[in-house]
């Protein structure tokens, strides 16, 4: 249905958090920044400017470290509400090209421009004005990939980021995965890079070369797909409107919780800001219904354990019994713990009751 | 205790009880039969057990010594099968009274034994009331009932059947929540007796499996905890659920005026092709019923579908609905008649089918909202 014949731009916002705090307050403009948790407990980064980067620091390190490898860092608090507001707005921008937009997270978004008429149907030009758009209004740059499918569209954003575009057409697709490094895949992480290695493999056309059978025996399931996109091959739909399959909230304590009282204590908390979450959630799609809770512990020793039950009802008895079980299997310090719900599947058919 | 016993009369006594001894028990004695003659000297009586339901089977054997033990009984049944044809079987707990030794022919076996009087036995049940019932007719509401019990449900009182005595009705219920089953039979209550009982699902169950080779009529015992059935030379006790079971006067829909009537073989062959490709864990088909004819479709998560047309007799002139293909199939294998009848109110209403001609048994099942 799709194949070499569809065009997808996948955008991608230039350290989004971090970009809208100088925006915010241009005196930050050029100096490392992060934005994330406090460095004094074990808040971790979640965007930082590029000029953070350059002393090594990435997303998801430990702020403590990041103060360490950069001791002039200047650190913020994340302002959720406003880069909410900010993203609600690029995202509109998307919906004026083409309808088939698939947010993936507030700064990042695949878009379906195949029926699209916008810029006589060039998707080079679409990304252009996108980005032209972005800029104009916010203040921000965006770098776009633009490909015959999401996965060549997401690697193509990274090639000339910052405030840069690629495109990939059906036509270079071959020479363009050839040249690819494995590790340029998504999903392609640390440990899956070093296996690969191990079996020689560094490049896409050495991955190409790797029978299938090998792949799976290897990789199992992921194998397959690992095949696939060495190709460039990707049919993934962009999904316009995804669904919710699950809800949950989660938070790494300061200081470890040192008892299963301690535990209960936070978990009143968590589980308050959950009820509010739900609340919003079921309040937008008021057919959704619960299908099961789960807590999720992650111990002083990284250890991360879940426990989870069927069952319609939340109270706060449901995720105290839960923590209780996740709790007892290991009986250590706690760092970390997760509350959550996943919904049932929808369009499924509905048994109703006798009685 | 020591005793000699012709194979197959021990065979067919050791059949009657071991279904009730579970795979893994809670307790290690309830992995044995409990073995004790009779004051006669001429019966053995053997019990095995779950603590909820008792089965007692009786035979006659010639009785060296008087006495009581307890013997591996997943072991003694296969030992007695794999013997020949004919043995006499002597079975004797030795002195050391860990040990039971089972010897036949030139075969010889020696089992560990538990002391007999740690044996769990349902002892004297007090009867509130007794009555005497048609095998044919009990093995009829069952069948007719009984796959209708939920199991495991938290609503504890589902995973039994309700056995309902009232005027001149003898009557069994069973429910999961989505579908009801309720078979009835003509009794003759001389002693007006009216009780409702639930019995649970594995006393049902085994129940089901005695009543195969029962005599012509059964004599049943009900008091506070427990039923039990005398079937010639087997009793079968079973405690019983306290709960109180869904008022079904409530589920069977009235004004149910939308009627249509179909050959039962053919609903049964349609139904079985419609459920290849339905999604299965719901087992949702589609029913279109317009004159003369139900259109029945099925489709699954993977978009593949299926489409059945069945000839009926029917003054519908339109109706849409849904169901559990599974729940009409065991509802129509339930009915012995030709033809069977749904009765529908509305699409979203609870529908009855049963035989066209009598209301003896009525299945009723909860359509699926597609």
């Amino acid at each position: 249905m799709q194949n070499s014949r569809r065009k997808i731009i996948h955008i991608d916002m230039d350290s989004f958090y971090a970009s809208v705090e100088v925006r915010e307050n241009p005196a930050l403009a050029g100096k490392p920044i992060a934005v994330g948790g406090n460095p004094q407990g074990r808040g971790v980064v979640a965007t930082c400017s590029y000029a953070a980067r350059r002393f090594g620091i990435h997303s998801a390190m430990s702020m403590a470290r990041a103060k360490q490898l950069c001791p002039d860092l200047i650190v913020l608090p994340v302002n959720m509400p406003l880069y909410r507001a900010v993203s609600a707005r690029i995202m509109a921008i998307f919906r004026e090209f083409t309808t088939c937009v698939e947010p993936v997270s507030l700064d990042e978004a695949f878009l379906d421009v195949t029926h699209s008429d916008a810029c006589k149907g060039s998707a080079t030009r679409m990304a252009e004005a996108i980005r032209q758009r972005i800029f104009d209004g916010e203040q921000l740059t965006a770098s776009a990939g633009v490909a015959p499918n999401k996965f060549l569209a997401k690697v193509a954003s990274d090639w000339h980021k910052p405030n840069g575009q690629k495109v990939i057409t059906p036509k270079q697709v071959g020479a363009f995965m050839r040249s690819l490094p494995v590790s340029k895949i998504p999903g392609v992480g640390r440990v899956t890079a070093a296996k690969l290695a191990k079996l020689g493999i560094q490049t896409c056309a050495q991955l190409q070369q790797v029978p299938l059978l090998t792949l799976q025996q290897h990789f199992g399931a992921f194998g397959q797909r690992l095949h696939e996109l060495s190709h460039g091959r990707d049919d993934r739909p962009v999904v316009s409107h995804r669904i919710r399959k699950s809800l949950s909230v989660e938070d790494t304590f300061p200081t470890d919780m040192a008892s299963l009282p301690a535990c209960q204590e936070q978990l009143h908390r968590l589980y308050l800001e959950f009820l509010k979450r739900l609340q919003t959630h079921l309040h937008k799609h008021p057919r959704d219904s619960i299908h099961s809770r789960h807590i999720k512990l992650r111990f002083a020793d990284f250890k991360t354990t879940t426990a989870q039950s069927r069952g319609q009802h939340i109270g706060l008895a449901d995720f105290s019994a839960l923590l209780q079980t996740a709790w007892s299997r290991s009986q250590r310090p706690v760092r970390l713990i997760g509350l959550g719900v996943r919904f049932a599947p929808r369009n499924k058919p509905e048994q109703p009751r006798l009685f | 205790m020591k005793i000699t016993a012709q194979r197959e009369t021990l065979l067919h006594a050791l059949g009657q009880t071991i279904g009730v001894i579970e795979r893994k028990q809670t307790l290690p004695i309830l992995g044995n039969f409990f073995f004790s003659t009779e004051p006669d000297n001429q019966h053995v009586t053997i019990v095995g057990s779950d603590l909820e339901v008792e089965m007692r089977s009786a035979l006659a054997v010639e009785v060296h010594e008087p006495g009581a033990t307890t013997i591996p009984a997943r072991k003694i049944f296969d030992i007695c099968k794999a013997l020949p044809d004919g043995s006499l079987i002597t079975i004797q707990q030795n002195d050391d009274a860990s040990k039971v030794s089972v010897s036949a022919n030139r075969s010889r076996f020696s089992l560990a034994s538990l002391p007999a009087k740690e044996y769990p036995l349902i002892e004297g049940v007090q009867a509130v009331n007794r009555f005497e019932v048609k095998t044919d007719d009990l093995i009829r509401l069952l069948q007719q009932t009984a796959f209708a019990m939920a199991s495991q449900d938290v609503r504890y009182f589902l995973n039994g059947l309700l056995l309902e005595l009232d005027d001149n009705k003898i009557r069994c219920v069973a429910t999961d929540g989505h579908r009801l089953a309720l078979a009835e039979a003509d009794f003759e209550n001389t002693k007006n007796i009216k009780h409702r009982i639930i019995i649970p699902r594995k006393g049902v169950i085994e129940l089901q499996k005695l009543l195969k080779d029962a005599p012509e009529t059964i004599q049943v015992k009900i008091g506070r905890n427990h039923i039990s059935a005398t079937l010639g030379q087997t009793a079968f006790t079973s405690k019983l659920i306290d709960g109180s079971f869904p008022d079904y006067n409530l589920v069977i829909p009235l004004d149910i005026n939308l009627n249509m009537e179909v050959d039962k073989e053919q609903a049964r062959a349609a139904f079985l092709r419609a459920s290849i490709l339905s999604n299965e864990q719901y087992k949702g088909v589609k029913f279109k019923i317009s004159p003369n004819k139900l259109v029945i479709t099925g489709h699954n998560p993977e978009h593949e579908t299926s489409e059945e047309e069945l000839p009926v007799e029917t003054d519908i002139a339109e109706l849409g609905t849904g169901f559990n293909v599974n729940y009409l199939l065991d509802a129509i294998n339930s009915l012995d008649s030709e033809k069977v009848l749904f009765s529908f109110k509305d699409a979203t209403s609870s529908c009855v089918i049963r035989d066209p001609d009598s209301v003896q048994c009525r299945q009723i099942v909860m359509p699926l909202r597609l």
